[in-house]
């Protein structure tokens, strides 16, 4: 079994309660959701990787791999130790305002995660058991979060300390802004300085209390032939099980529009020995074939 | 003077159309509001527009809550819920001044800040920059009017006062005979604000809110309607009337109806006509929805309690998530299709019609699949605009999912 550990932060730009949840700018949010003057649309797609837009002076994006973990035993040379992790074809956080989920309780959907380093990527999805209601599949649990996280992870104690300091880098911003940019910066300060002035600690505080969890298996074929699993896991391919995603959304943060995503996925792997045999049976094979020629 | 129950029904069926009646003027501008800046707004109009549309959307979402707590003085009396109203534009005869959809701008802060007016304030500065006190066209509205003498009051207010009196004179041992369980809970009206109501001081006390909430108190007028409409019609000026709206005509219409009774500007463009009339299908089909749920009442009738309660709650969710997902929606997206041909500047707009009669059929069983059948058409509808759009697509998948959840709460299967 191949257990990967994965962690990083998660950009998802997303209109919530009462705006419609494909309102492109926000308008009501009551989670302070808005596409600021000058951003481009809210979309609420999940990226852990490579967002097209991120606001100034937020946390780098980036869902990777951290440790791999071969039968129990960490093994830090493993090809996919490091790898980037992402979620495909546009995935949301699907709750169409309570009717499908509440605000913090969605499911992900599509659910297909993606494995990729050295310019090799394998991906396989959730596959519903009601096609006409995928969103079933990929309900969230209430499983706690693994002791430590994510302060272990992020660092992170307390948000409003990075908020201040963004408020003095956003502050020099609007100093060199023009007429196009600072109302953006204006209106993103406004919103920090007033959560920040909140005895409750406003939505600083909120990101504390954010944390919902996905159990996944991921059913599909896997994607991406077989050179790009012969390259991601040498001499152990996946054995064809369901790959098993376990992932956290913890911490939002409600003005860099991002989740801290943390997680697993476990991944059965053919057994070695069956490996070789299959390896010997297919040079027996190619020997054959050459033979004929 | 209201000391009958026939009149105080009469009454609040008025106050009814009127709430209704005021949501969606408050919908139509801010839902044809500009968003972004390839619209041609600046950055800083950007930020101020944002916060004008939330504030008239705000407020719209305040008048639904007074629509409800209306609902619920109808049913405490024994009335049914009144969903009805007539198709806009009505200039004269039906209320004291006229009901338009206007969009963004200053003749819509000038309705906006009359229907709202506090007791014994002067109407406002008429639109335009000549604030020279010329006679007010609601005034003319209502010397014009054939509304009867039992309903006389020229300001939104002024009907809940009377009404108010009507609580007042009739006795209070007489007048609420209606169950209890009828009345629709705050608790079901996430957010909207709206009052249960069982004593002629809890009548009285549901009605104050609702008067301090347009108008305000003497003592306390900020964050009334009156005061926000205010404030924002004196920003827009400070801001040179900017043009905030999208290019939509004074009262769009897909087609003339019997009930309106001044000029409407027919969408001519055949693809925003069906996106349009797919709209009002559901903002129809919305209020059925809660017509249907403010007609039940748990422990009345033969059928368990917690199953109509289940069945009650389920309607209202189906019918709010409606609000946001079809109406706001599809709203704000017709508001960008155009008007005529391609040359045309000009861009459609929720209609806000009203086709036929709302009335739902009066036996249950009638009632799911008159309902069911219109989820089809919408969807269907929805389906065929979203091969075209993104926004129609996606209320496509949301009114299936409503549809769902209906039927499970209905039948206990998808």
């Amino acid at each position: 079994m191949l257990v990967l550990s994965f962690s990083g932060w998660a950009s998802c730009r997303l209109a919530t309660d009462p705006d419609p949840f494909d309102d492109p700018r926000g308008t009501m949010s009551s989670f302070q959701q808005f596409a600021l003057a000058g951003e481009p649309d809210l979309d609420r797609v999940i990226r852990f990787q490579k967002p097209p837009f991120v606001r100034a002076h937020t946390f780098s994006v980036g869902v990777m791999v951290r440790s791999a973990m071969v039968d129990g035993t960490d093994n830090p040379t493993h090809p996919l130790a490091g790898a980037a992790v992402e979620l495909l074809d546009n995935a949301v956080l699907e709750g169409r305002n309570g009717a499908i989920a509440n605000d913090v309780a969605e499911p992900i959907w599509p659910f297909h995660v993606q494995l990729s380093t050295g310019g090799h990527a394998v991906s396989r999805a959730a596959v519903p058991s009601d096609p006409t209601f995928p969103y079933a599949s990929t309900m969230p649990t209430n499983d706690p979060l693994p002791n430590g996280e994510p302060v272990q992870s992020t660092g992170i104690t307390d948000l409003a300390v990075v908020w201040r300091e963004r408020v003095l880098k956003l502050e020099a911003d609007l100093m060199q802004g023009t007429e196009l940019t600072r109302p953006g910066i204006e209106e993103r300060l406004a919103l920090l300085r007033a959560n920040l002035a909140r005895p409750d600690g406003g939505y600083a505080a909120f990101f504390a209390d954010v944390s919902m969890q996905w159990r996944v298996a991921l059913e599909s074929p896997v994607i991406g032939g077989d050179a790009a699993v012969a390259a991601l896991f040498g001499t152990r391919p996946p054995d064809g099980a369901p790959w098993r995603v376990s992932l956290w959304f913890c911490r939002y943060d409600t003005d860099g529009q991002m989740f801290f995503a943390l997680g697993s996925i476990a991944i059965p792997l053919e057994d070695e020995k069956a490996l070789q045999l299959t390896a010997d049976a297919e040079r027996r094979l190619r020997a054959l074939a050459a033979l004929r020629r | 003077m209201i000391d009958r129950r026939d009149e105080l029904v009469r009454a609040l069926r008025e106050a009814c159309e009127i709430e209704h009646g005021l949501m969606i003027q408050y919908l139509f501008a801010a839902l044809t509001m500009k968003r972004r800046l390839d619209e041609g707004l600046t950055p800083a109009q950007q930020v101020t527009s944002r916060r004008w549309m939330a504030m008239v959307l705000g407020v719209a979402r305040e008048e639904m809550g007074h629509f409800a707590t209306v609902c619920n003085l109808m049913s405490s009396i024994g009335a049914p819920p009144h969903f009805g109203r007539p198709n806009m534009p009505r200039k004269t005869g039906y209320y004291p001044f006229p009901f338009d959809l206007q969009p963004f701008g200053d003749n819509a802060f000038y309705r906006f800040l009359v229907f709202e007016l506090p007791l014994g304030f002067p109407l406002p500065p008429p639109p335009g920059a000549d604030l020279s006190g010329e006679k007010s066209i609601f005034m003319e509205s209502f010397t014009e009017s054939a509304v009867p003498d039992l309903l006389e009051y020229v300001y939104v207010g002024e009907l809940y006062r009377k009404i108010r009196e009507g609580f007042g004179a009739i006795a209070e041992r007489d007048l609420f005979i209606g169950p209890v369980s009828g009345q629709t809970s705050p608790g079901e009206w996430d957010r909207m604000g709206m009052r249960k109501v069982t004593t002629r001081s809890e009548a009285e006390a549901a009605i104050d809110w609702i008067i301090e909430q347009g108008e305000g108190t003497p003592s306390h007028r900020e964050s009334s309607h009156y005061d926000r409409f205010h404030d924002a019609r004196k920003e827009y000026f400070d801001l040179g009337r900017y043009a905030a709206s999208r290019n939509v005509p004074v009262n769009p219409a897909t087609r003339l109806h019997r009930d309106q009774d001044a000029s409407v500007t027919l969408i001519e463009n055949k693809a925003s006509l069906f996106a349009v009339e797919t709209f009002n299908a559901i903002y129809a089909l919305t209020l059925q929805l809660l017509e249907h749920a403010f007609s039940l009442a748990p422990g009345v009738g033969p059928q368990r309690p917690e199953q109509i309660a289940q069945l009650r709650h389920a309607l209202q969710k189906a019918s709010h998530q409606m609000m946001s997902l079809g109406i706001r929606t599809l709203g704000e997206w017709v508001s960008e299709l155009p008007f005529g041909d391609v040359a045309d500047p000009r861009r459609a707009g929720p209609t806000f019609e009203v086709y036929d009669d709302l009335d739902l059929p009066v036996h249950e069983d009638a009632r799911w699949i008159f309902l069911f059948e219109a989820f089809d058409r919408c969807i269907a509808a929805s389906r065929e605009l979203g091969l075209a759009a993104e926004r129609p697509r996606q209320a496509a998948v949301s009114l299936a999912v409503i549809r769902r959840n209906l039927h499970i709460a209905r039948h206990g299967r998808p």
